[in-house]
C-alpha cells in the first residue's frame, strides 16, 4: 500500500443513493459527488460550513440545489436538466433535524402516527410496538411535547421519522442541540436505532468521535466538495481525512472472554487482540473500539507494570508529521492498522522509522457491541 | 329596551358577523403572504392591508360609494349579475364593517403564522404531508389561536364602525342603523338622551364581553402549550 493509500477507493455493491449537486451560495460553491449505499450508516463528516446540513436538505427535497441529479435505487428524485424534482413527500425519506421540531399541538402518539396519517396507511401494530420500545416512548405517548425533556424530544422525532416507513433516514446532526448528560442518554438508543432498523442511515456530523461510533462509511466534506469518501476504518485513522486533531481509530472484532477476570474482555481482530473492560448488557459477538491517534503511546520495550492493558507488537508503516512538532505514526499489527500521534521529538529520541518494531501502549474502552 | 334599541342590537350582531366571516378568508391568504411571501409588491400590499386602520374610515366609506355605487360600474355589475345591492342595504355595512376592521385579523394571523418554525412544516412535509395537508394539520391548528383573536378582535371592532357605514351606506332604521349609528341618531333627537345611555352601555358591555371571550379562547385552544 505506502504512498497510494491516500486516495480511499469506495467499493459500493448493490442499489445506491446517487446524488451530484451543485449550488453557488454568496461566497461558498457546493459541489458534491458521491454514491451511498442502501444499508448501513454513511456518515457525512465536515466542520460547520462544509455544506453538510445543505447536501441531506437536497436529498429530503427541502432545498433544491441550482443543478443536480439524485437517483434512489432507479429512483429519479432529482434531475435538474430533465425537470425532475419529486416532492418531500413522495421521497419517502425519514428525517431528523438538530431541532426535533415536533408537532406541539399534537400528543407523543399522534406525532408517532403523523407520517401514516398522512399517507393513510394503517401503521403495523407490531412495527409501532417494537419501535415504541426500542426507543422508550412508553411513558411519554400521552404527553404534549412541551413536557419533554430536549433527549426525550429527539428520540421521539427518531421514531416518528422511522415509523413514516423511509426508505433511508436521513439524520442532521440529532445530538448537537442537546447537551453532555443528554448525548450519553440518546446516543445508545441511535446505535441501536442504526443497528436494528432495517433502514439505510445518512448521518450527518461534525463530530469524529460519534461517526467512529456510527458509522460504516464516511464521506468527508470540505468547503462544500468531497474530501475523502470510504470505509470508516480507513478515512478516520488518517491524518489528512479530517483534521490532526481528530485521529481516530475505529476496531471492529469478535468479543470474548477474558480468561481469570470477569470485568474484562477481549477483542479479536485478525492477527491480534486487545482486551476491553467488559460492558454489562449485550451477549451479542460483535464490538466496536474507539481508539484516539492521541491515547496511544509507543513504547521501544514491551513494557510492563503499566495501567493499560494494551502492549500490541507492531510495525511502523508510514510516519507523516504536520509541520509543528507533531507527526501520525500509521502502525500495523495483523490486519489492523492503527494511528498514533507523537510528537517529533520523542520520534527523533526513540529513533523511530518505517520498517521498524514499535509496540503500541493504550487502554480501550468498548464503546459499543454489535 | 325598545323594539329599535333591539333591532339596532341584532342588526350589528348581523352586520359584524357578516363582515368577520367574509373578511376572514382574504385576511389569511394576505397574512399568509406577508408572512411567507417572497415577492415585488410585498411592500404594496402590506401598506393597502393597514391603510383602512389609519384612514378616516369616512373616506373609505367615500371610496366604496364611489366603486360600488349605484352608478359606478362594478356596483352595476354586482346589481345587475350577481343580485347583490350594497348601497342603503345591511350588506354594504357588512362590507364597510369587514374592511375598515381587516387589517386586526391580517394582523393578528400574520403574527400567529410567523411564529410557527418553519423545520416544523418542512418536517411535515418529509413524513408524507402535502402543502394542503401541512396547511390543515399544521398551520392552521398552530395559527388558531391568533387566527381566533383576530377574529374576535375585528368583530368587536366592526360592532363600533361608524364612518364608513354611515358613508357609504347611510342610516336606514332596521337596515343599516347599527348600535353606534342609533346612538348618534338617538343624541340628534330631542329627549333621545336615556336611550343613547342605554345603548352606549350596551357597546361598552359587548365590547368587554368580546376582548374577554378572545383571551378565554386563546387560552383554551394553547392548552397544548401549558
Amino acid at each position: 500500500m505506502g504512498g497510494a493509500s491516500l486516495a480511499t477507493v469506495v467499493h459500493v455493491s448493490g442499489p445506491t443513493l446517487q446524488c451530484d449537486l451543485s449550488h453557488r451560495f454568496d461566497g461558498f460553491t457546493l459541489d458534491v459527488q458521491a454514491q451511498i449505499p442502501l444499508q448501513g450508516v454513511t456518515a457525512i463528516l465536515g466542520h460547520s460550513g462544509a455544506g453538510k446540513s445543505t447536501v441531506l436538505a437536497a436529498l429530503a427535497g427541502i432545498f433544491k440545489p441550482q443543478g443536480g441529479r439524485i437517483v434512489l435505487g432507479d429512483d429519479v428524485l432529482l434531475d435538474t436538466k430533465a425537470g425532475i424534482n419529486v416532492a418531500p413527500q413522495s421521497r419517502r425519506f425519514g428525517v431528523v433535524l438538530q431541532n426535533p421540531a415536533l408537532f406541539p399541538h399534537l400528543r407523543v402518539q399522534d406525532n408517532l402516527a403523523y407520517g401514516a396519517r398522512q399517507r393513510r396507511q394503517a401503521m403495523s401494530v407490531l412495527t409501532f410496538a417494537t419501535t415504541v420500545k426500542m426507543l422508550d416512548l412508553k411513558p411519554l405517548l400521552e404527553r404534549f411535547p412541551r413536557h419533554l425533556s430536549g433527549g426525550e424530544r429527539q428520540r421521539v422525532a427518531l421514531a416518528r421519522a422511522l415509523l413514516s416507513h423511509p426508505r433511508m433516514l436521513l439524520l442532521d446532526e440529532p445530538l448537537a442541540a442537546v447537551d453532555r448528560a443528554r448525548r450519553r442518554e440518546v446516543l445508545p438508543f441511535l446505535e441501536r436505532l442504526c443497528q436494528e432498523s432495517e433502514v439505510p442511515v445518512v448521518y450527518v456530523s461534525y463530530s469524529a468521535d460519534d461517526v467512529a461510533r456510527l458509522a460504516d462509511q464516511v464521506i468527508v466534506l470540505k468547503q462544500g466538495c468531497v474530501h475523502r469518501h470510504g470505509d470508516v476504518h480507513d478515512v478516520l485513522r488518517r491524518e489528512d481525512a479530517f483534521g490532526f486533531d481528530d485521529i481516530v481509530n475505529v476496531i471492529d472484532g469478535e468479543l470474548g472472554e477474558y480468561p481469570d477476570d470477569p470485568a474484562l474482555a477481549t477483542l479479536s481482530f485478525e492477527g491480534g487482540q486487545i482486551v476491553l473492560p467488559r460492558r454489562a448488557q449485550g451477549a451479542s459477538l460483535r464490538g466496536r473500539c474507539l481508539l484516539h491517534a492521541s491515547d496511544i503511546m509507543l513504547s521501544t520495550t514491551a513494557l510492563e507494570g503499566v495501567s493499560a492493558h494494551n502492549v500490541l507488537p507492531v510495525d511502523i508503516e508510514q510516519i507523516d508529521d504536520d509541520g509543528q512538532g507533531r507527526c501520525c505514526v500509521t502502525l500495523r499489527c495483523g490486519e489492523l492498522r492503527l494511528s498514533a500521534r507523537i510528537t517529533q521529538a520523542s520520534l527523533r529520541r526513540m529513533t523511530l522509522a518505517v520498517g521498524k518494531s514499535t509496540f503500541a501502549v493504550f487502554k480501550a474502552e468498548n464503546l459499543r457491541t454489535r | 329596551m325598545s323594539a329599535s334599541e333591539i333591532s339596532a342590537l341584532l342588526l350589528s350582531l348581523k352586520v359584524s358577523a357578516v363582515a368577520v366571516l367574509w373578511s376572514l378568508p382574504l385576511a389569511f391568504a394576505l397574512a399568509w403572504l406577508l408572512a411567507r411571501g417572497r415577492f415585488a409588491g410585498r411592500f404594496v400590499v402590506n401598506i393597502l392591508v393597514h391603510l383602512p386602520l389609519v384612514l378616516p374610515p369616512v373616506v373609505v366609506g367615500y371610496l366604496l360609494l364611489l366603486t360600488l355605487g349605484q352608478s359606478a360600474p362594478l356596483g352595476r355589475f354586482f346589481h345587475d349579475v350577481l343580485g347583490l345591492r350594497f348601497v342603503f342595504s345591511w350588506t354594504g355595512a357588512a362590507l364597510a364593517a369587514g374592511i375598515v376592521t381587516l387589517p386586526f385579523q391580517v394582523r393578528a394571523i400574520r403574527l400567529a403564522l410567523e411564529a410557527i418554525d418553519p423545520q416544523i412544516e418542512q418536517v411535515a412535509r418529509t413524513l408524507g404531508a402535502t402543502p394542503m395537508g401541512v396547511l390543515r394539520t399544521i398551520t392552521v391548528p398552530l395559527a388558531l389561536p391568533g387566527i381566533v383573536a383576530g377574529l374576535i378582535t375585528a368583530f368587536a371592532a366592526s360592532l363600533g364602525e361608524f364612518g364608513a357605514i354611515i358613508t357609504f351606506v347611510s342610516n336606514v332604521p332596521g337596515e343599516t342603523q347599527t348600535l353606534p349609528l342609533a346612538i348618534y341618531s338617538a343624541l340628534q333627537s330631542p329627549g333621545g338622551e336615556a336611550m343613547a345611555a342605554r345603548l352606549s352601555l350596551l357597546a361598552i358591555v359587548l365590547a368587554i364581553a368580546g376582548l374577554a371571550l378572545s383571551e378565554w379562547v386563546v387560552l383554551r385552544l394553547r392548552r397544548w402549550s401549558t
